[in-house]
Formats: C-alpha cells, structure tokens, sequence
C-alpha cells in the first residue's frame, strides 16, 4: 500500500534579496514500511526533503507541487503519524525536564493516554531503545547522557505515538564509528519490528546501501536516480552517480600509500 | 628532511572530569617519519584529540617528551615555542570555528608568512594566491571574508594557512570529515602530492577506518589514552589483534553491490 | 547596512531626528553667526513674535534659538565623547580581564566593581566638582560613570571566545597573546558592546544635561541643561525658556534610543535571513 506519494515537489528560501531553489521537481513514492535511504551531499536539498515531508519547513520557504499521503486519513499529524530524528543528540531534546517525562509527554498527548498510563508507556519504550529504566535513565537530563543515549531518546520521542513513517536526518552524521553502529541496529530492529517505514537522509553512500530497500540520489535539489539498492549501485545510470561510487573510500578499495 | 620528524616518548595526560580523574594520554609513545602518515584512532573521548591537542603543544602535558626534529618541544615556552611554531601546524576539523570569521581569506593565509618573517612583504599578495592555487582555489578569493565563503572552500583555506610556513609536520584533526565524499579524494591526492614533493608528516586523527586505510602508512588504535594496538595500516585494519580494532572495523558501513 | 537601518520603523524615526539634529549643530555658525551667549534682543520676548529671534530670548535677552543650536554641538560633542571614551576604557578593561585571567581578572572586576557601586551621576558631579567644570572634564567625568557596563560585556564574550577553536588556530600559528587579543579576540567582541554604546550616548546627553542644568557644566558654552536651568525662575511667566531646551533634549535622547533599537532590529533581521 502506498504511504506517501510526491509529485514535483519545489521548495524555495526566500529572503529580503532573492529566493534560492533548495528542490526542484521531486517526484517519488514511498511504500508502507519501508526503507528509503536518500543520498545527496552539501547542497543536493535531501535535508529540505526531509523538512518538506515532515511539515517542519521555516516561515520563509513556499512549497509547490503536492504531498500525498494514501496510506493516512487526513493530514499527517507531526509526532503522531511522522517521527523525526535530528542530527544533532541533545538538540531536539528540552534541557530543563527528566527525558522519561518528555517520552511520556508524547506517548500521553498522541495516544491520549492518562499520566500512569503514559509513564508506563515511556518506560517500555526507554527499555526498547536499550535505556534500562531500571538504571534510573527515566529521571536523567539530557546534559546527563552522553550523545549516544541522547539520540536513543530522541528515538523514542519519535516513535512514541506509533507512528507510520520515522524520518531520520543525518541521524548518526554526529555521533562515533563505534555508537554510529549502535544506533542503526537499533533503527533497523525498531523497523523492523513494527510496519514502520523509514525515510533515512545521509551523505555516505555506503551507509544508505546498509539501511535502505531502495536508494534515492540527489544532486543540486534535484532527483537524479532512484532504485533498488542493487540497481542504483551495482548498475548507475547517470554520470553524478557513477562518480559517487567511484570516488567512495571502502574497507576494500586500494590504498592510496604505498607503504614500505 | 630525511628521518623521523616526531618522537612522542611517554606522554601523560589527566584531566579532572566530574567525580574522578580521566586519562586523556596514558604513556603515549609513536614517531613519524618524514614522509609518512601516521592515523590515531580511536572512538570519541579515545583521547586522540587531546594528544593531538598536546603534540601542538596547545596543552601542557603531565609528563612525557614532544621531539620535533630534534627540537624538544616540551622544554620550549613562550617566543622560544612560538617561534618553532612554523615547523608544525593543524588543520581543525571545523573550519567554520576554526578560522576568524570577521577576517579575509587574505588575512587568515598571510597570517603565518607575517608572524615568521616569510618571504619579502611586497611579495606577500603573490605568495598567499599562489598557496590558493595550490590547494585548488581561485587567488581571487583572497578578497573575500571567511564567512562569506561556501564550507568546503573554507576547509581549503585552513589547509592553505596550515602549509604557509612550509611545515615538517601537519596535524590534521578530522580534518575531511566536514568535506563532501565526492569531494574527499581531491584533497586527499593534494595532501599526497604534497608529501610527496615536500616529504611532510602527518599525523592523521580520525575514527574513520575506511579513510585511514587508504591514506596513512601507520596506524595506532587509542583507547582511554593507551595504545592498544599500532602497525602498518593495511596490515592493522585487515588483519586487526585488538578488540578496539576489531569492533572499530566492524561497525564500518560496507557498501553493498553484490 | 545603513539601508537596512532605514527600512525599520525604529532606524527610520531616529535616523530623521538623529539627522535633524545633526544637521542643526552643523548649520549653527551659519544661521546664527557670533557668540550665542551674548545680547540679541529685549528680554523675555515671546516666541513667533520677532522673525530674526524665532523662538524669543531668555531673560538677559540671548537668542534662544541660537541657544539651542549650538547646544546641540555641546551635547552631541559630549554624548559621542563620553560614549567613545567610555567604550574604549572598557573594552581595554574587558578584553585584558578576560583575557589574561588570574590575579589581574579579579582586580580589574573588583576595580569595575567599585566603580558601577556609584550612581554614575554622582560619580559625575564628585568629579566634576573637584576638579572644575570644563567639557574635558564633563567628557571623563561621565565616562568615569558609564565604563563599566561595556567592561563587564567585553570580559563575558572574551571569555567564551578564548575557547573557541579559531584562538587556538591563532596560537598554533604562532600569533602572539597580544596579537590574539586585538586582532582576533577583540573584533569578535566588539559587536554586543557596540549594541550599549546607544544607551551610553544617551546616558551621556542627559547626564551633562543635568550637570549643566546645576550649574556644574563648562560656563563657556551654551548647553541645553543650563537653558533649562535659566528658565526655572520664570517658569510661568516665560516657560518658553526651558520648554524649548526641554523638547530638543527629548528628541535627542528619542533619536539615539530609537536609532541604537533600529540596529539591534536590523542586525537581527539580517541574520534571521542567512
């Protein structure tokens, strides 16, 4: 079934001086529960997309072409049928409250569920994202945790209302190797184990091949190749692609040194 | 210069972190030579900014010697250190913090070729456009305001400043990981074209595994300020020993075609 | 930049009536050529009545009108001079404190203590008092008062750009401390200092307006204070002494409040839009 449908989508910035073209007729769709991996580098708009499909774009940009979304009733609500992930761990996070309370804040106002209810909501979800709220993480601040468990909370604001598509933003883009891979295990097993369908923006191409079905690559705002993992890599059909791949640093591309 | 350009011998490093005291570096010893590329990796709080940090001599350590070229770096203070400074530079990681925002790209290159005394001032202009073009900018852009100027080509100002002394060593801290992939080669073949031609060291931070397979001849794996395990980084990276080594390989994303 | 200032209605407002002002110290000479303080016409005569006296005398018969704009010289003289001068004595304060740290941070703060524990009009008057009254002295006299605010700033905003990595860069270089400070440091701190200097301006006409109107001002000029100050005796009789000077010293005070607002609005709206 079809989650999200877009048909030549335009996003503009405008200020005093000019208005800049950050998308320019994007058309794609996206099936429910699954994975989209959205590759672009400085520039290319895939953070505009992300923006656009949850409704989360500045007073000065104007959208043109349409969203639609078959698999909903109705207007997408934010927080309630789209999760976001930002890239940066503590910032979408509020400082001065416990995170369990800002979990369960989600889970209570989406849900309508009763304070207890919610509270009790938030725990199984702090203990989904690998928090044991038992270790006291329920009453933590944010200042409290490193970056890592940030973003796994950040995870579970997200996905608290249950919702039908987790948008991920450069979602590991700030965090180490060694936490990076933490952090997608457990975005791909909360995949996974719901019908959740996943929109995840990056600008490693090899990290889009992990995580998505299918890849879509942008360039300069606009859609230049989409497909399944296998086609776009294995096979690419335009130049900016081909030279994607070719200039990607791998485990197993030769060494640029030769070393005595 | 021919031989070993750096010699670190026991550094130690402690700071006070909350409740306890943290080893930034303990007992760090590595050398590079001229001419090669040696990469500190390690996951964040590993240490390895801190002993970059150190090496530059921007902190003090504990204890431990800092050998440049026979030069003992740790017994140096004040105009003795600043003076030494053209022989060892960095290239941040964020441009964007790492360079005056308010000053011209001509500012920020000529900077080192004014404080040491480089070439004649009436050449100056000439010199900071020919360091542009070096690193594969336009001389004209030497009117422009950093701020005004796009990320990629400010990192590329930060590594024109860096060379401007003529270096023995240039430390670079993380210092592609703000470059475009597509990107990311170019400058990788213009720090080899320059360690080729001058026989500059580098030494390489990064947690990106991939990238330091490439480009350093040596690789030593840091955690909580030791060395847990170093070596010829082909040989390191494809046949790890460490547990550190071997988790930081696995967790590389792998790019799947097949 | 300036075209940005005009474009907000506060930056439009107090750049007209900045711009009026200016305009009228400058014409002075011209309009009214001679000493203002000397004798033009009968005393007390009422405003509107005589063309060549528009705005009437005072009560030993000196033109007010010229009184006014050569006032207008005195009190942009002195809110400018004060203000620069108390900027600069508090950046030198703020950046070395923050600066170099330690024992001379916790002098210099103890010293800005001190001083900003007085009311800065007192300080002013003590000053001026002691050492006579003249427009240098008026100057010091209010920067004395008014220095303390800027020191505070510069030292805050030193303090967290020494962290930041482009200081580092410049030590890794091989910049000297000094150098750091002025040509890296001290730029970056300028800008939230600069946003004060309107209200310094400000504090600055008034205060001197205020030693004027006690007689404490420098005798040999015309200020708007000492105008206001002249009319008091015939405050019901000929109130057009002091309501005259009264009025210019509103506008002066509005337009720098008004342009110093335009600023700050104009500065955020640009970086709203980057």
């Amino acid at each position: 079934m079809t989650l999200l449908s877009i048909r030549n989508l335009s996003v503009q910035y405008h200020n005093a001086n000019e208005s800049i073209p950050a998308l320019k007729g994007v058309g794609f769709e996206m099936q429910a529960g699954e994975k989209l991996a959205v590759v672009g580098e400085s520039g290319s708009g895939k953070s505009t997309l992300a923006l656009t499909i949850g409704n989360l774009l500045p007073a000065q940009a104007s959208v043109d072409g349409s969203i639609d979304w078959p698999g909903l009733d109705g207007i997408p609500k934010n927080g309630r049928d789209v999760g976001f992930i930002f890239q940066d761990p503590g910032g979408s996070l509020d400082p001065l409250a416990h995170v369990g309370t800002q979990i369960a804040a989600v889970a209570q106002y989406h849900l309508h569920l009763t304070r207890w209810q919610a509270r009790e909501q938030a725990q199984l979800l702090l203990a989904n994202v690998g928090l044991d709220p038992q270790s006291g993480f329920f009453d933590a601040y944010p200042h409290q945790l490193s970056g890592g468990q940030r973003q796994r909370v950040a995870i579970a604001c997200a996905i608290a209302a249950r919702p039908k598509l987790l948008i991920a933003d450069e979602a590991t883009s700030a965090l180490d190797t060694l936490i990076q891979a933490d952090i997608l295990l457990l975005i791909a097993k909360l995949v996974a184990d719901t019908d959740l369908a996943l929109l995840f923006i990056t600008h490693d191409l090899a990290l889009a091949s992990e995580m998505g079905d299918r890849m879509a690559v942008f360039q300069s705002g606009k859609l230049v190749e989409i497909g399944s993992i296998a086609a776009v890599v294995g096979n690419p059909g335009t130049p900016y692609v081909k030279r994607l791949i070719a200039s990607h640093i791998g485990l197993l591309s030769p060494p640029l040194v030769t070393s005595a | 210069m021919t031989g070993i350009v750096l010699s670190v011998a026991g550094l130690c490093k402690t700071f006070t972190r909350g409740s306890g005291l943290v080893a930034a570096a303990d007992n760090v010893s590595f050398c590079v030579k001229s001419g090669e590329t040696l990469a500190l990796c390690g996951p964040s709080g590993s240490g390895k900014s801190t002993i970059a940090r150190l090496v530059m001599r921007l902190l003090d350590p504990d204890s431990g010697r800092i050998v440049l070229g026979g030069q003992d770096l740790t017994a140096l203070r004040g105009e003795a250190l600043r003076r030494q400074r053209s022989r060892f530079q960095m290239v941040f990681q964020d441009s964007t913090a790492a360079l005056n925002p308010r000053a011209t790209v001509y500012d920020a290159v000529a900077a080192p070729l004014r404080i040491h005394n480089i070439g004649r001032r009436t050449d100056r202009a000439c010199n900071v456009g020919k360091l542009l073009e070096q690193v594969g900018l336009s001389a004209d852009l030497s009117a422009r305001a950093i701020h005004e100027i796009s990320g990629g080509q400010r990192q590329r100002v930060a590594i024109a400043r860096a060379l401007a002394s003529k270096p023995d060593l240039v430390v670079l801290d993380e210092s592609l990981s703000a470059i475009d992939p597509s990107l990311r080669l170019d400058v990788l073949r213009l720090f080899l074209d320059l360690q080729q031609r001058r026989s500059i060291a580098f030494l390489f931070i990064s947690h990106d595994v991939a990238l330091v397979r490439a480009f350093a001849h040596k690789v030593a794996f840091i955690e909580h300020g030791k060395i847990v395990e170093q070596g010829r980084a082909v040989d390191v990276i494809d046949q790890p020993q460490s547990a550190l080594a071997r988790a930081m390989i696995a967790a590389v994303p792998r790019l799947k075609e097949l | 930049m300036i075209l940005n200032l005009v474009r907000t209605p506060e930056g439009f407002v107090g750049t007209i009536l900045l711009g009026l002002l200016t305009v009228w110290a400058l014409v002075a000479p011209w309009a009214y050529p001679g000493d203002p303080l000397s004798i033009a016409g009968p005393a007390l005569l009422p405003p509107w009545t005589d063309w060549s006296l528009p705005l009437g005398t005072d009560r030993l018969g000196r033109n007010i009108a010229a009184g006014l704009m050569y006032g207008a010289r005195t009190s942009m003289i002195v809110g400018l001079a004060a203000a620069g001068t108390a900027i600069l004595l508090g950046l030198l304060v703020g950046v070395a404190a923050g600066f170099i740290g330690g024992v001379v941070d916790e002098t210099l703060m103890r010293i800005t203590d001190a001083f900003q524990t007085v009311p800065g009009f007192l300080l002013a008057l003590a000053f001026v008092s002691v050492v006579g009254p003249s427009l240098p002295v008026v100057v010091l006299a209010i920067a004395l008062g008014t220095w303390p605010p800027p020191a505070r700033i510069a030292r805050a905003e030193v303090l967290s750009l020494r962290e930041r990595d482009f200081v580092a860069a410049a030590r890794s270089i091989g910049m000297r401390p000094v150098e750091i400070a002025f040509r890296e440091v001290l730029p970056n701190a300028l800008p939230p200092v600069l946003a004060l200097s309107s209200v310094i301006v400000a504090a600055a006409i008034l205060i001197e307006a205020a030693l004027s109107f006690l007689g404490l001002g420098d005798p040999n000029r015309v200020t708007w204070g000492g105008m206001i100050s002249e009319g008091r005796t015939v405050l019901r009789t000929a109130p057009w002494l002091s309501i005259f000077p009264g009025i210019a010293l509103v506008t002066a005070v509005l337009g720098v409040y008004l342009t110093g607002e335009g600023v700050v609005e104009a500065h955020a709206r640009r970086e709203m839009l980057l």
